[in-house]
């Protein structure tokens, strides 16, 4: 095969000296480099095979046994005792540290479950009900005889209701109400909208000036001030992805994302007064790292992220 | 800036299963997924990028290694933009496939190529470094390095790949 020919021993073979070299060419060296890679398209694939191969993590991996077999012998048994201790007791420092602290619920009395930006958490509660809070969220909790009360004050909680005909379970945001009797639902509170999801079950959503909608599993349904309401379905098995750091944006708009952002960064976000709010973003973002997802945002949106008074504001981008 | 972003958009969960395959810990993938975007527009911004996608996969293939060394400094990308072939993600094996095959590999080397090659791959020592650690001139370091490099680099398939026509996108 002609191709066998091009990738001949010694263009592998200069193709691993300059691969090898890369991060020490001098500015005539790399004028030399391109030279050589553009002669030839056999040139580029060596070159390109030759760094896949070696900016492989199996090969650092591979690599690392061997040189830890020569000095593995070099280790008294009682120093990697020491070296096991260590570990574990890193383990368990880092175990204390993460782990949330779990307050008692208090079924007699209303109370206020809540998380710091960036921190999520979850609890059980009086009822067998399970709360999940997303970062920087507020739900107070109130359970009556003949119904459990419980208002979202901001951010997002999932709800994981214990089945109790008898009882329902009612979460209050703003002017909204969603009710259940034995389902899986999230309320979040972005700004100006309130975003309802049904994970499992069946929930209601009253307001005061609109009729009551009804939402089956799968169901979700935005009631926004200035937008109006939207509705559509998603995967229920999403709920998962709820639980860690990404976000999954389908035609979001920048508003909600940000208010979700808001959640997890030490510093503001604003949105300046120049760029649309309603603009649309699709894709993943990562909700803990803002400035990477920031940049992301602003080279899809063409703005720009300036950090100024102690906040961060979304700005045209000037070229 | 955006027209390499939509041409990667479009190629998102191949890219993303390509990132999968080719990380220790898939776990990661997601992040290493970001900050390839990221740094494609960052590129993007400076010069035209005549084939985002095969160098989106570069770029990859240079954040999960430098994560992996754990090293402040990254790996030079290059910045030669030239046409390689795109690695489909099922023709990538599993990681500890890969791992195995070059731990084979590394073993067939002979103890003085196998040396050389720890020395400056994982150790990172120069040429001249390892020369005079090991008494040889320097022009024979160079021979047995860039001699495991090749075939260390012929084990893995990896010629199969790069032998490949350019019948991806």
């Amino acid at each position: 095969m002609s191709d066998e020919d091009k990738l001949s021993v010694p263009i592998l073979e200069t193709a691993a000296d300059w691969a090898d070299r890369q991060d020490e060419l001098t500015p005539h060296e790399r004028a030399e480099f391109r030279g050589w890679l553009a002669a030839s398209p056999a040139h580029a694939r060596a070159y390109g095979m030759m760094r896949h191969a070696m900016l492989d993590t199996a090969l650092l991996d591979a690599s690392r046994d061997v040189a830890v077999t020569v000095r593995t012998r070099l280790i008294t048994p009682r120093r990697l005792a020491w070296v096991a201790a260590a570990g574990m007791a890193i383990a368990a420092a880092l175990l204390v540290f993460l782990y949330p602290r779990i307050p008692a619920p208090s079924p007699q009395v209303a109370q206020d479950y809540a998380t710091h930006p960036g921190q999520r958490a979850d609890w059980r509660l009086a009822d067998n009900s399970h709360l999940f809070l997303n970062a920087d969220s507020e739900v107070g909790v109130q359970y009556l005889p003949g119904a459990r009360n419980l208002s979202l004050a901001r951010g997002e909680a999932i709800f994981e209701v214990a089945k109790d005909p008898a009882r329902p379970f009612h979460v209050v945001a703003h002017a909204v109400t969603v009710t259940a009797v034995g389902t899986m639902f999230g309320v979040d509170l972005m700004n100006d909208a309130i975003g309802v999801r049904v994970y499992h079950g069946v929930v209601t959503v009253a307001r005061a000036d609109a009729p009551t909608r009804t939402l089956h599993k799968g169901d979700w349904l935005t009631l926004d001030t200035r937008l109006g309401a939207q509705s559509g379905h998603f995967d229920p098995a999403t709920y998962q992805t709820w639980r860690g750091d990404w976000l999954e944006a389908d035609k979001m708009p920048l508003s909600y994302v940000v208010a979700k952002l808001n959640r997890y960064s030490a510093t503001p976000i604003v949105i300046g007064d120049a760029v649309p709010p309603d603009a649309v973003l699709t894709g993943r973002f990562h909700l803990s790292n803002t400035d990477t997802t920031l940049k992301l945002i602003g080279a899809t949106l063409d703005i720009a992220a300036v950090r100024k008074d102690g906040r961060i504001t979304l700005m045209p981008h000037r070229g | 800036m955006t027209d390499a972003i939509s041409v990667l958009k479009a190629h998102e969960s191949k890219l993303l299963a390509y990132i999968n395959r080719r990380c220790r810990n898939s776990s990661l993938s997601e992040d290493i997924m970001q900050e390839t975007l990221l740094r494609v527009i960052e590129q993007s911004r400076k010069n035209e990028i005549e084939q985002p996608l095969a160098y989106a996969y570069r770029v990859a293939d240079s954040v999960i290694f430098a994560q992996a060394r754990k090293t402040g400094r990254e790996t030079e990308i290059g910045d030669a933009d030239f046409e390689s072939d795109v690695p489909l993600a099922d023709e990538v094996l599993e990681h500890k496939q890969r791992t195995e095959i070059f731990r084979k590999a590394l073993a067939e080397l002979t103890p003085l190529r196998r040396t050389i090659f720890v020395k400056r791959y994982l150790e990172r020592k120069s040429r001249q470094e390892i020369a005079d650690e090991m008494g040889i001139g320097l022009e024979s370091v160079k021979k047995h390095l860039v001699r495991a490099m090749v075939d260390l680099s012929l084990a893995t398939g990896a010629r199969a790949a790069a032998n490949k026509k350019q019948d991806a996108p």
